[in-house]
């Protein structure tokens, strides 16, 4: 306050101005409130109380004006009394300064005499403390440049003070580069900068902090921790980094290991279970989880030995547990063991069991096993086979070693319901014949096999398995309605088997297996039930072979035997077999007489030398015909015979069969009639002759008659009569000039008799020509006359009528076949022709009427051409 | 070697006979309290059983609780587990479930479902080390 400057107290008489002014001014300041009142009503201040409140602040304010005023005047006033007084003094030490100035002067020199030797001390301390320090920090340095890492401080501020440490050189980092520059900018922005940086600013706060950096590959291990001075305070951060590179490196690959061990043991397609002392399962990794079906939480804590062994694997292991628990038994074992999965369903394992021991001492088994039910499966499948070839073999044994056939059936199916483990079987062969099924084979049943035995089937499944030929499997037969009256309620039946017997689509019979339990009948087993069958198939049907090729081989041996004609087989041209005929033939006894003789022993000389020939065709392949040869018999009779000879495989040797007939009778019958028909042609030439002699002699009495008589008319008739009668004379002439006495050539005939007419009715050759066609058809002699006496007909009437007065022509006669063998026969001329009236069936003439009637007699047609003189033109049949 | 073949049903008992006749004596038994008797006679004289094939579903007492039965008879003679009678269970059920339950808790050696072949027996007793691997299983 103004009252207490520089200490002096204001006097009161000196405020009494100020106060009087104060008090003006307070009143002028109640009237200004007054009128500000008024003016602005009771907008401001309501009520009246607040009009003192103004009032006092107005006083208030007023005076404190005031007080300053005075104040500020009292100051003034002060200052000024100072000054003088300041002066008066300021003129009386001027006076004294001299005396004043020596006296300080030496107290200074003193002073400064001792402060100078105490400067001395200090500085060569100091000198000292320096050394040390400097030796110390050298020390450091050196320390901190080897060490294995890095060592850097930053300043509160995390600007970089300092950087040493070995790692630095590894990384050829010119650290320099960054002393002074601050952390935020050294560090890399992103997740990993602003954490390292974080990490900073908290060790900058007193906490100690650590991280992990990667530096050119090289991995650091980062302790942060406060700096502090003498006192404690912090001042910066010191950072420590480690390199850890080979370590990190070393505990990933560890890490990896591990992880890796982990996988394995996880997802390895191998059981691993780890047991504990007592069997409790520790480990049951997901390859045991896969072979067995249980779930770790199914069986981890529970016994092994308990759960999963199956009765009499579990004897075993518990007994080999036991004696590892008692220390005798050495692990690691090694064994192989069935395992009921979770669904109940077998599983083989091959197990490895190994100790976990614990500073010697056992602490559990750790087993491995693999699931080898694939390879177990595939042994049980060849053994399976095996059985089969077992017992296929006991079979062909059966069959090769047992005499009756009945016997053999029988042996076959007690050996076949031991192969497959049912009780009762048969073996049930079908009778195409009657259609029924045969026991041939039967066990288990009170009734042995035999023709009326009743068999398993019942006739609906045997005409089933005929029908399908599939085997029919039934498991529950006792309570099918359908067995009911038959054998298998009797014995007591559930499963049957009936395995048809096909042999080349030929239904044989059927195997029938059966067991009084419904068991499965399974791949395997059927398997094994179908090979059966099928060896029972082959084997009956062989058999039925075998009768029916024994039952052929008597009949033909019978057909052989009994054959009229001689059978004789020769194999290196010995005989080897010899028919009956053969024998009666040769004119032997017994086999022995001829069997192992050549045949050629008993061929006639004059037949040789053709038997050779034809034993070479025959080598050639040829298959020869029969021919004639001669043979001699043992009683030495000469014989004939017609023999063909074949070649063909006789025993799996090469042999030639000689069919042989003797055929010395029919030989001597043919001689006898050759010769009587000889006799015969001779004859029929004979009677031709006569009758051609005959004909001769009727014409030539005729022409003796003519000269007889003038009578034109007489004389026309005559000779008429003796060209017909020549004509026929003619074909007798021909006949038995020929060798063919039936036919005749009517081709010469024809030519003979139109000359002789020409010649008869003494034409010159120049004045009528004769054109003469005819194929050189053979004809029957009952046809050839009527042709003739019609060619004789119309020749003449041509001869006579056609050319008068000497005129020129031809007559053409032709003879030919049509398509149908009919026979078109054509006389035609180019004379005059017929009178225009002239009717050929009626008429006048006899030749014409002659002609007319053998046309008739051959069923022929005729036709008259009138064109350019005349043609007759007959088809005759 | 003696066997006992417990069956109820002849046939069946007829074939497993047949096979195992081969091989040693056999007795018959048609169900559990036959085959229950037969195992303590045999005991009784000194000559005790090293194989019994014995059918599960048998009337009066089945194979199960024979079985169980002729375990506790061996327990209570003290016998060792080496020593046991060797069990082999013969079952129609194709059912393994209850195969391998019911066999495992009446402790038998094995098991085999029917049909019984010449050929599985032989095997099984083989493996079970009850006749020689070499011996061929005829004669």
């Amino acid at each position: 306050m103004a009252k207490k400057k520089d200490g002096r107290p204001i006097s009161r008489i000196r405020l009494i101005p100020g106060l009087l002014l104060a008090m003006a001014l307070m009143t002028a300041a109640g009237c200004l409130y007054e009128v500000l009142a008024a003016l602005w009503g009771e907008v401001v201040v309501t009520g009246r109380t607040n009009h003192f409140i103004g009032i006092a602040f107005f006083m208030i304010v007023a005076w404190l004006i005031v007080y300053y005023l005075l104040g500020r005047y009292e100051n003034l006033y002060k200052k000024t009394q100072e000054e003088i007084a300041e002066r008066k003094r300021a003129e009386e030490a001027l006076r004294q300064v001299p005396a004043m100035l020596e006296k300080q002067v030496a107290e200074r020199t003193v002073q400064l005499a001792r402060t100078n030797t105490e400067l001395q001390r200090e500085i060569s301390e100091r000198r000292k403390a320096e050394a040390e320090l400097l030796a110390s920090r050298a020390k450091l340095q050196l320390i901190t440049d080897q060490m294995p890492g890095m060592v850097w401080t930053t300043d509160k501020d995390l600007r970089l003070t300092e950087i040493a440490g070995a790692g630095y050189s590894g990384l050829r980092i010119d650290t320099a580069r960054f002393i002074g520059k601050k952390l935020h900018r050294i560090f890399r922005e992103g997740k990993q900068g602003s954490e390292r940086l974080s990490t900073h600013l908290m060790v900058v706060e007193g906490r100690s902090g650590r991280y992990e950096i990667g530096l050119r590959g090289h991995q650091f291990d980062v302790r942060v921790e406060p700096l502090r001075d003498g006192t404690g305070r912090v001042i910066g951060s010191i950072g420590i980094a480690l390199d850890v590179t080979s370590r990190k490196r070393l505990e990933n690959a560890v890490e990896r290991a591990k992880e890796y061990a982990e996988n394995l043991i996880e997802t390895a397609n191998v059981m691993i279970i780890e047991l504990g002392l007592d069997g409790t399962i520790n480990i049951f990794n997901e390859g045991a989880e896969q072979i067995t079906g249980y779930s770790k939480n199914d069986l981890v804590g529970k016994n092994l030995l308990t759960q999963v062994l199956p009765p009499g694997e579990y004897n075993y292991v518990r007994e080999k547990f036991k004696e590892w628990q008692d220390g005798k038994l050495l692990l690691p074992i090694s064994f192989e063991s069935v395992i009921f999965t979770k669904s109940a369903t077998e599983r083989f394992i091959s197990w490895q069991v190994n100790e976990i021991r614990d500073q010697d001492k056992p602490v559990g088994a750790i087993c491995f096993g693999i699931d080898i039910s694939e390879r177990v499966r595939a042994e049980r499948e060849v053994a399976s086979r095996n059985q089969e070839l077992f017992a296929l073999h006991r079979i062909s044994e059966i069959i090769l070693g047992t005499e009756s056939i009945d016997e053999a059936y029988q042996a076959i199916i007690e050996e076949i319901c031991l192969a497959t483990g049912f009780p009762v079987g048969s073996i049930e062969i079908y009778d195409e014949a009657r259609q029924v099924m045969i026991v041939k084979g039967m066990t288990g049943m009170s009734s042995g096999p035999g023709s009326d035995a009743r068999g398993l089937l019942d006739e609906t499944l045997s005409s089933l398995a005929l029908r399908t030929r599939k085997p029919v499997i039934e498991t529950a037969a006792l309570s099918k309605p359908e067995y009911a009256d038959g054998l298998v309620k009797e014995l007591g039946i559930q499963t049957f088997v009936c395995l048809p017997m096909v042999v080349k689509d030929r239904f044989i019979g059927a195997l029938v297996l059966a067991h009084p339990s419904t068991v499965e009948v399974g791949g395997n087993l059927l398997s094994l039930g179908l090979s059966l069958a099928n060896e029972l198939a082959v084997f009956t049907h062989r058999i039925q072979i075998n009768e029916a090729l024994k039952e052929s081989e008597e009949r033909y041996r019978k057909l052989v035997e009994h054959s009229p004609d001689a059978i004789m087989v020769q194999a290196d041209r010995n005989l080897i077999f010899v028919n009956a005929a053969g024998m009666k033939l040769l004119g032997a006894y017994s086999e022995e007489e001829v069997v192992g003789k050549p045949l050629l022993d008993f061929v006639h000389p004059d037949s040789v030398t053709l038997v050779k020939e034809r034993e070479n065709l025959l080598e050639g392949g040829a298959d020869l015909p029969f021919v004639e040869e001669k043979y001699i018999r043992l009683d030495g009779r000469v014989i004939d015979i017609e023999a063909s000879t074949v070649k063909f495989s006789f025993y799996g040797k090469s042999a030639v069969l000689t069919l042989a007939r003797d055929i010395t009778d029919r030989k001597q019958a043919e001689e006898q009639i050759k010769a009587s028909l000889k006799e015969k042609e001779v004859l029929l030439k004979e009677i031709h002759h006569r009758v051609k002699n005959n004909l001769q002699i009727v014409s030539s009495l005729l022409y003796l008659q003519s000269r007889k008589t003038s009578d034109d008319q007489v004389l026309s008739v005559l000779r008429e009569s003796q060209t017909r009668v020549r004509s026929m004379a003619l074909i007798h002439e021909k006949l038995y000039q020929c060798d063919d006495l039936a036919n005749i050539n009517l081709g010469d005939y024809i030519r003979s008799l139109t000359s002789y007419l020409l010649n008869s009715y003494g034409v010159a050759s120049n004045m009528v020509g004769l054109k003469i066609n005819v194929e050189s058809a053979p004809l029957g002699l009952d046809r050839a006359i009527p042709c003739g006496l019609i060619i004789n007909e119309l020749v003449s009437n041509a001869l006579k009528y056609a050319f008068p007065q000497g005129r020129k022509g031809e007559i053409f006669v032709n003879l030919l076949r049509d398509g149908d063998g009919k026979l078109i026969l054509m006389v035609k001329d180019d004379g005059v022709g017929l009178p225009e009236d002239l009717e050929i069936a009626d008429a006048p003439s006899l030749g014409l009427q002659l002609v007319n009637t053998l046309v008739r007699q051959l069923d022929g047609t005729i036709e008259v051409g009138r064109k350019g003189g005349t043609e007759f033109r007959m088809i005759l049949s | 070697m003696r066997v006992l073949i417990v069956d109820d049903d002849f046939i069946s008992r007829r074939l497993l006979q047949k096979i195992l006749s081969v091989h040693g004596d056999c007795d018959i038994a048609v169900d559990g309290v036959e085959a229950i008797k037969a195992f303590e006679l045999a005991w009784n004289e000194g000559k005790p059983y090293d194989l019994i094939c014995m059918d599960i579903v048998m009337p009066n007492i089945d194979g199960q609780q024979a079985l169980r039965t002729i375990r506790e008879l061996e327990r209570e003679r003290s016998i060792h587990f080496a020593h046991e009678v060797k069990v082999i269970m013969t079952s129609s059920l194709t059912d393994p479930e209850s195969v391998a339950d019911a066999i495992y808790k009446g402790g038998a050696t094995a098991y085999l479902v029917k049909p019984i072949s010449r050929f599985s027996l032989v095997n099984e007793l083989q493996k079970l080390g009850l006749i020689d691997r070499i011996t061929s299983p005829e004669e």
